[in-house]
């Protein structure tokens, strides 16, 4: 297992609002011909919705929260 | 004369009975590949190299190449003292935009400007795939059995895989496990393996080549060949989407410089490709 910084949610509707908050805050779209759609997208972890944290998401969403998420096999 | 363009700035000449000097080639004027990315200019006829988001207020713009290089003077410039992305790197290949790859999540784009410093591995401009960082096509490509496909790249991150570019199951990475640096090169599966064998424990940069015929596919590091495998089956080849910084296997955490895929075996050609690409990076 490896540890991350997230912003978690309970339901899907909950991380689409958030990134519809990042994205309007930051501007994104800065226009239709931006190749920049989203900020962020959100993912899930059985049945909890969680944001990878960084800088920009943490000035909407305020302090992230350690994640327990499953390495992926090396091959 | 016939010039044969080296990068930075140096050529080579060739008699070939004219008296005119001919405008220099570049690599992939003598050698055209389906996709090609990179931090120079490759091809006569590529007048963009990629485009840039910057942090500051996330404008995008678009930066081409002065002489062989990447335009840095206009990159920094548009960027000032924030973080620069890479939105789009744009195919200097034959397929043209249709290869172009692209990344629509700002936080899943790599890097090439840091706090208003150009990223450089090895000296040069690379663009740096910092954390599950991708850029992908939106088209698919055709696979066949012959193929080429060269890639300039480092990885920095011990203990994990990396791909650098991938088609479906087809993928080139760097491979830090046990803390050793081995290249691959392959088909997975029942399908051709050329695999690195070298086993080097340093993040440096590195050359990476596969050449594929109708009977094996060969893998070479830093010009060195290491295997050729010619047991596998004739696996499908479905079309499938390029994908650079990652791949089955795992995600690529490190430069890339230049990925160049040909739909073509290029071994006969591997010595001047060579060639042009380390008097350009200066790798080996």
């Amino acid at each position: 297992m490896a540890s991350i910084k997230a912003h978690t949610f309970t339901i899907e509707l909950e991380a689409v609002n958030a990134i519809d908050l990042i994205n309007q805050g930051e501007g994104i779209p800065v226009s239709n011909d931006a190749v920049t759609r989203t900020y962020t997208n959100w993912q899930q972890l059985e049945d909890i919705y969680y944001i990878l944290a960084d800088e920009v998401t943490e000035k909407y969403l305020g302090k992230p929260t350690d994640l327990e998420i499953p390495e992926p096999p090396i091959e | 004369m016939q010039y044969f363009n080296l990068g930075g700035g140096n050529s080579i000449r060739f008699a070939t009975g004219t008296s005119a000097p001919m405008p220099a080639p570049y690599l992939l004027d003598s050698y055209p590949a389906t996709a090609a990315f990179s931090v120079r200019k490759l091809s006569s006829t590529a007048t963009l190299c990629m485009r840039v988001r910057r942090s500051s207020d996330n404008a995008e713009q678009d930066i081409g190449f002065v002489g062989d290089n990447l335009d840095t003077a206009s990159l920094l410039s548009f960027v000032g003292a924030a973080n620069g992305f890479v939105t789009k790197w744009y195919n200097q290949g034959t397929g043209g935009i249709t290869y172009d790859t692209s990344q629509t999540t700002a936080s899943n784009q790599p890097r090439i400007v840091n706090s208003g410093n150009l990223e450089t591995d090895n000296g040069k401009v690379a663009v740096n795939f910092v954390s599950a960082d991708t850029l992908s096509s939106s088209n698919s490509i055709t696979q066949t059995l012959q193929y080429s496909t060269i890639c300039v790249a480092s990885r920095y991150v011990a203990n994990s895989i990396g791909v650098v570019m991938s088609i479906g199951s087809y993928r080139n990475y760097l491979d830090r496990t046990a803390n050793k640096l081995i290249s691959r090169l392959e088909r997975v599966g029942t399908y051709w393996d050329a695999a690195m064998l070298s086993q080097v424990d340093s993040s440096l940069q590195r050359l990476n080549e596969t050449y594929s015929n109708n009977s094996g596919a060969t893998g070479y590091y830093n010009s060195v060949v290491q295997l050729t495998d010619t047991t596998g089956a004739n696996p499908p080849y479905p079309n499938e989407i390029i994908t650079i910084g990652t791949g089955l296997g795992g995600i690529h955490t490190g430069y890339i410089s230049e990925i160049i895929h040909f739909l073509s075996d290029e071994s006969a050609n591997r010595l001047a490709i060579e060639l042009n690409i380390n008097t350009y990076y200066g790798i080996y």
